[in-house]
């Protein structure tokens, strides 16, 4: 199938690479068709997020495990079960990365992972309870949470 | 709104799945316990919305800041 895009131009993908957000991302609650691309830098840990319904939106998403080491995430059975999912293990999880005019301000939505069923090609944005997390985590900054960094 | 007046250790039932208990009042905090089925998702209302927010702003996210994004990021990989 086609997907128009207002960054990328026109492309086409397998109808099975269509990402099913179900109930689309928070204030996006209508988009619920997705692709996901690759980034065409060399060794980039960021992706895209292109919506199918709308040319003009799309997102830099990154696995949390760039982010912070020891990332975690609680899902309820019945996410799970609404996912498809049997255990956590088969989830790929991503955060959605906001990249302002300053690269060096660039930050990730802990609080809101996306949960990805790949085999499924669907998934849901949580909305988690862990205060140690935050919407706007500095993806550069040294970071105490994180034993990690140095 | 319906507006309820409760004391320490009462519940409101909401239908009969769903249940609000006041477990501490301290200095203009209230504790309050939820049980609810694994259905509905709880939490707090303004995370909900700094998450919409955020959506947003990633959103608007500089396509070609990215690359220079990308470039500070391995550097700080390598550190």
């Amino acid at each position: 199938m086609k997907v128009n895009s207002t960054r990328f131009g026109t492309f086409e993908i397998p109808d099975d690479h269509v990402l099913t957000l179900q109930k689309g991302l928070l204030g996006f609650e209508d988009r619920t068709q997705w692709v996901m691309l690759d980034h065409d830098l060399e060794d980039s840990p960021f992706k895209w997020l292109q919506s199918r319904e709308d040319p003009d939106l799309a997102f830099i998403i990154i696995e949390p495990s760039n982010v912070i080491s020891d990332y975690q995430i609680e899902i309820s059975q019945d996410i799970m079960k609404s996912l498809e999912l049997a255990s956590l293990d088969e989830a790929v999880v991503f955060v959605l990365v906001t990249v302002p005019e300053d690269p060096t301000r660039v930050t990730a939505n802990l609080l809101g992972p996306v949960v990805v069923n790949s085999e499924k090609r669907t998934g849901l944005q949580l909305v988690l309870n862990n205060e140690n997390y935050s919407v706007c985590h500095p993806l550069l900054a040294d970071n105490p949470s994180d034993p990690s960094s140095p | 709104m319906l507006v309820l007046t409760r004391k320490i250790g009462e519940t409101i039932a909401i239908g009969d799945q769903i249940k609000v208990v006041v477990i501490s009042v301290k200095s203009g905090q209230i504790r309050i316990g939820i049980e609810a089925p694994q259905g509905i998702q709880i939490y707090r209302e303004e995370i909900y919305q700094r998450i919409q927010e955020e959506n947003r702003r990633a959103a608007q996210s500089q396509p070609d800041v990215l690359t220079s994004v990308l470039d500070l990021f391995k550097k700080k990989k390598k550190d």
